[in-house]
């Protein structure tokens, strides 16, 4: 037994020595906002580089706020989802849709890494929101279905100036937060 | 048995020496007018075909007398006034000197349906229905003698939007719809309540409306004033809910429905179905009634009328409702807390229970009242107001109120303060509160979106949650005049999630969003201190619904009987029979004394 084990041992030794060698010596990354991963699977459009993109509004009908998609077209030589979420943040109201994001709120960076998006936020995020639980519910689902379309975003969780929140006022923001958690209540528009 | 039987004879001495007392027996009838007992001081005489009642029950249905000439033998002329038509004369029989009128003959002259319940001695007396109109912004229901109504906007559902007219005591036959004067594409339906006293015109909402009642607490027209007109209402598509290209699915067939008694505060229903089925559901007040609509069924059994006895239900119906629609209807003593769920055969498992928390009186009960917000969190930032300051100011009102009802009540915060979201249910549970109640106003965070009105949160799918949710809902919509947002799951905006201070509780717990304070004409609403004080008695209310139940509700309703007992001739029984519109024919309501 102890013969037969031996090298097996010694082999599985090597091999994590391999594994942290190449650990410590791979190449820093560049920085710390917007590491899109796996943006291979995001088709784009010949060489033009572009691509189509949804970014969601509220529109209310009967008295009842839903979610409303217009395309975008964006460049894809950067990052689709910082773009995207930008987009997003910064689509004006009309009449009859309107952007439920904060006044003044801005996009400080976005990391997705295993399935997990963390989106950071300005104070003004927080801090400009005068909606209650409704307006909340409708800020957390417009971004929640913008990030729904990347397939490689599962989770989102919000951060303001890097770091997590409780809450808005009424949800529970402090875990990340599964992209088809957008609630029944705002079906979307077609 | 032998206690029975003893029983037994002794009634039939004690009807052989009335028999033999006279020909007029003296037999306690009571006479029920807009579904409402009527006390009277001298009692109504049954006489062969005849109620003879008082010349006073003759206000019940909207106449007046006035006596023609003298008494002679017995009788007294009168010329009998109704609230519609011409004057007409009756003659009244002198018993023990008391002027009693025939009310039958009164009743069939006055074009109201007389329905005489032999076990009961009860004689009802409806007013016929003469016409049901809707132009869009104005519903009328004329009926042959004054009477009142009730109106209410349900939310049960979410998609599903109804208003509905209950009017105790009118009479609604089973083919009415010539009644119906509809100049609008808004379905209207007729239908009488389960106790066949009550009824009830239902019209299918696009949208929320906002309602009136215009006309007095009893008249003979009853009008409601809605806005906006739905006068220009799109007609709604055929089969609008099944998809395109779909063949319309082989209707289910529903072929039983039993109960079962688990005790005095639950009962639970099963219905059978041969394939799974799609079903809604309905809470409505007054009369306390939980119904399910299965839809695109069809009926495989004799519709069923039977009675629950010593529980929270007290009679449970199935009946094909329209071609593609079967309702069971369960009349309850109370508000419930209901589960639904159903099987893979099919089979729809039912349960109704009295909601934790729930039973006995408010007076002692330990309720957690939470003023949402406070201190730095603003909350919701409203036209002139900040929603920190309108919860805690409705908080107190209802804190009051609550005291006064002798209730212990525990308050999160009573000053500008703010407390963590997740300590305030946590404050609740460890002063072990019975309930909890959390006052918010919302606000949608950006300007001119037009959404506005009333929603009560519950967690999750917790059935008394949810319960205790519809009673301050539905007391809240009747008094504020807002637009009715419904009952909602905290799910229903967050999955999986809901709200910190409802997902924190352990107790029946909701959260009400009054208004919306970014609505000028919301916002104006919550910075009156009038207002607050209604809203915060329409909490109150709702809560003591939630606990005590209604109290326009008896413990429980007759069950009015409709066919003749055989091998009862000599008493013939009078009647101009008319089933309740919504029950079908052969009901199978089993004998035995309604307590």
């Amino acid at each position: 037994m102890r013969n037969k084990a031996l090298p097996i041992l010694i082999a599985v030794l090597v091999a994590l020595g391999i594994g942290l060698g190449i650990y410590l010596t791979r190449p820093k990354s560049p920085a710390p906002t917007a590491i899109p991963t796996e943006t291979s699977k995001i088709p784009t459009t010949g060489e033009d580089q572009t691509r189509q993109v949804k970014v969601y509004r509220v529109v209310v009908e009967n008295n009842q706020p839903r979610l409303q998609a217009t395309t975008q077209t964006i460049s894809a030589k950067d990052s689709v989802i910082e773009t995207t979420l930008r987009a997003l943040i910064e689509q004006g109201s009309t009449d009859a849709l309107t952007n439920p994001i904060p006044k003044d709120a801005e996009l400080l960076g976005v990391e997705v890494k295993d399935g997990l998006a963390k989106v950071d936020f300005n104070r003004e995020f927080r801090d400009n929101f005068t909606g209650g639980s409704e307006g909340e519910a409708l800020v957390i689902a417009v971004i929640l279905r913008t990030m729904a379309q990347f397939d490689e975003v599962k989770k989102v969780q919000i951060l303001v100036e890097g770091k997590p929140i409780d809450s808005l006022g009424h949800a529970d923001l402090s875990q990340p937060l599964d992209v088809r958690m957008v609630g029944s209540e705002f079906s979307e528009k077609q | 048995m032998q206690h029975n039987s003893r029983l037994a004879i002794s009634a039939i001495i004690v009807s052989l020496l009335i028999l033999a007392a006279g020909s007029v027996r003296a037999k306690p009838v009571t006479l029920i007018v807009g579904a409402k007992a009527i006390f009277l001081h001298t009692a109504p005489v049954v006489d062969k075909d005849e109620v003879y009642v008082p010349l006073v029950a003759l206000k019940a249905v909207g106449a007046s007398a006035t006596e023609d000439g003298d008494p002679k033998n017995d009788e007294q002329k009168f010329k009998i006034k109704p609230a519609s038509g011409d004057e007409f004369s009756c003659k009244a029989r002198i018993i023990s000197g008391n002027a009693m009128v025939p009310i039958m003959d009164i009743a069939d002259e006055l074009g109201a349906v007389t329905q005489w319940n032999k076990d009961r001695n009860t004689l009802s007396i409806r007013a016929r229905l003469d016409e049901v109109s809707f132009d869009g912004s104005k519903l009328k229901v004329k009926a042959s003698f004054p009477l009142g109504c009730a109106l209410v906007q349900s939310s049960w559902t979410k998609t599903e939007k109804k208003l509905i007219l209950d009017i105790p005591g009118l009479d609604i036959p089973r083919l009415a719809d010539d009644k119906v004067k509809n100049d609008t594409n808004v379905p209207i339906r007729l239908g009488m309540s389960a106790d066949g006293e009550t009824g009830r015109v239902v019209l299918d909402l696009p949208q929320t409306v906002k309602t009136h009642i215009d006309s007095p607490a009893r008249t003979r027209e009853i009008a409601i004033s809605v806005s906006p007109s739905l006068k220009d209402t799109p007609k709604p598509p055929e089969n609008a809910t099944m998809p395109v290209n779909t063949p319309p699915p082989v209707p289910a067939k529903i072929s039983k429905i039993s109960h079962r008694v688990r005790n005095s505060k639950a009962v639970d229903v099963s219905i059978t179905a041969d394939q799974p089925v799609k079903y809604k559901t309905y809470m409505l007040r007054n009369p306390d009634q939980f119904i399910v609509e299965i839809t695109n069924a069809e009926l495989d059994m004799k519709p069923e009328d039977v009675e629950v006895k010593r529980s929270i239900v007290t009679r449970m119906r199935i009946s094909k409702f329209n071609d593609t629609t079967v309702r069971a209807v369960l009349d309850l003593t109370r508000p419930a807390a209901f589960d639904i769920e159903q099987g893979k055969d099919g089979k729809v498992n039912l349960s109704l229970e009295l909601p934790r928390g729930a039973g006995g009186l408010l007076a002692g009960k330990t309720i957690v009242v939470d003023a949402g917000h406070g201190g730095d969190a603003t909350g919701a930032r409203g036209i002139s107001c900040l929603e920190k300051d309108v919860n805690l100011a409705v908080a107190m009102r209802v804190e009051r109120l609550l005291k006064s009802a002798g209730a212990i009540v525990l308050m999160t915060r009573k000053t500008d303060v703010d407390v963590p979201l997740a300590e305030r249910p946590g404050f609740a549970g460890r002063h072990s509160a019975e309930l909890f109640v959390s006052i918010h106003h919302n606000a949608m965070g950006k300007p001119n979106t037009g959404v506005s009105g009333t929603e009560t949160f519950y967690h999750a799918d917790d059935s008394s949650s949810r319960a205790l949710a519809q009673c301050i809902q539905s007391e809240l919509i009747a008094a504020n005049g807002l637009p009715d947002r419904g009952v909602k799951s905290d799910y229903q905006m967050y999955p999986g999630s809901g709200f910190l201070v409802l997902r924190g509780s352990t107790m029946p717990a909701t959260l009400v969003e009054v208004a919306f304070l970014d609505h000028a004409g919301d916002a104006a609403c919550v910075r009156d201190s009038a207002f607050q004080q209604k809203v915060a008695e329409a909490i109150v209310r709702g809560i003591k619904l939630y606990i005590e139940g209604n109290p326009l509700t008896p413990p429980r309703r007759p069950v009015i009987k409709m066919e003749e007992e055989p091998g009862t001739s000599s008493d013939k029984t009078p009647t101009t029979a008319q089933k309740p519109a919504v029950s079908g024919s052969g009901s199978l309501i089993p004998k035995g004394r309604v307590k």
